[in-house]
């Protein structure tokens, strides 16, 4: 009589439990191993409810048990009844421990979303350094523009190199270096980080030859075909030229009249 | 003889309560031995779980501090946009 007792008692369980009982085996297997439906994160979290269930479970048969023990005579029996109920649910107990750990590590082992995230803010980062070199390379045009911020020390500085600098200022001649522009002041200009080395390169080799004229120097600076300015020289050797082929034309519009 | 007999008889009665002691003597044995594992296993779980959170919470620390740079370089940028102009 006690004896069944203690199993309609093992049979008791929460009802949130989700895990199917019978007398012959007390505590079902978790569920959530079985469960293929629903996600990770919800099938980890019913594994743990699961476990949690099964405590309460566990702690009401113990009760059961040991009320049974100590009212009925035939101890022998529900003895027997309580270990064979003992070593199922310490089985139990293990798969359901079993099935929780390998949830958490299953979600744990699930990194993509970082991995991604990381990816995502390396590409970023790297977006943003180019643009930051970008930015750097147009400082450093407007740097290497600035022709007058360029001062030297006077201990670097020789003598003669600072009385050719007190004539030009005392003659009030035009500067040795120029940059020419062709954009109209005021207007917003657009630089290209390839137009600094372009222009310094030509500018740098042109005004090593040709110092001495000021136009020749303003030329150097200019690398565009519409701001080449030709020297006066070179415009009359073309217009010889010129005149040469015209004079070839006329010979031989004379010849076709002869 | 009687008396004999019921000296067998309470010897053997003797006998077989003791094996049945020791039978369940090796039962709770058994089970506490199993308990044991299961409470190492749960020890190991838990150093286990707690490392890999604790890297888990660092890389997401990381990943949170490399983005409060980018919005902080970000902002900067878009401050002052006459530098990509």
């Amino acid at each position: 009589m006690e004896v069944g007792a203690c199993e309609a008692g093992r049979q008791q369980g929460p009802p949130s439990s989700g895990a199917p009982t019978s007398p012959a085996a007390p505590f079902g297997r978790s569920s959530s191993r079985l469960a293929a439906a629903g996600g990770a994160t919800q099938s980890f979290d019913g594994a743990l409810r699961e476990l949690k269930d099964l405590q309460f479970q566990l702690h009401r048969a113990a009760d059961c048990c040991e009320e049974a023990f100590l009212t009925t005579e035939k101890k022998k029996l529900v003895l027997d009844s309580t270990k064979s109920y003992i070593c199922d649910a310490v089985v139990a107990v293990i798969d359901h421990l079993g099935t929780v750990s390998s949830k958490l590590e299953h979600q744990l082992q699930e990194k993509t979303d970082i991995t991604q995230t990381e990816q995502k803010i390396n590409f970023l980062k790297q977006r943003l350094l180019t643009c930051e070199r970008y930015a750097i390379s147009l400082e450093l045009l407007a740097v290497r523009g600035d022709t007058g911020g360029v001062q030297y020390h006077r201990r670097y500085l020789s003598r003669s190199t600072e009385r050719t600098k007190e004539e030009n200022s005392s003659n009030g001649g035009p500067e040795p270096f120029k940059i020419i522009s062709t954009i109209v002041p005021g207007a917003p200009r657009t630089l290209k980080p390839y137009d600094v080395e372009s222009t310094i390169g030509r500018g740098c080799t042109m005004a090593g030859a040709n110092v001495e004229s000021a136009t020749a120097v303003r030329s150097s600076f200019s690398f565009r075909a519409e701001d080449l300015q030709i020297s006066p020289d070179d415009h009359k050797k073309k217009k010889k030229a010129s005149h040469a082929g015209s004079n070839i034309l006329s010979f031989i519009k004379r010849s076709r009249r002869a | 003889m009687a008396r004999a007999g019921g000296g067998m008889g309470s010897a053997v009665n003797v006998g077989i309560a003791v094996q049945a002691d020791w039978e369940n003597r090796e039962f709770i044995s058994n089970i506490s031995l199993n308990v044991r594992r299961l409470f190492d296993f749960l020890l190991r779980f838990e150093a286990t779980t707690k490392s890999k959170l604790a890297s888990l919470n660092e890389k997401l620390d990381s990943l949170e501090r490399k983005l409060e740079v980018l919005e902080v370089q970000v902002s900067s940028a878009t401050t002052n946009p006459s530098v990509f102009n």
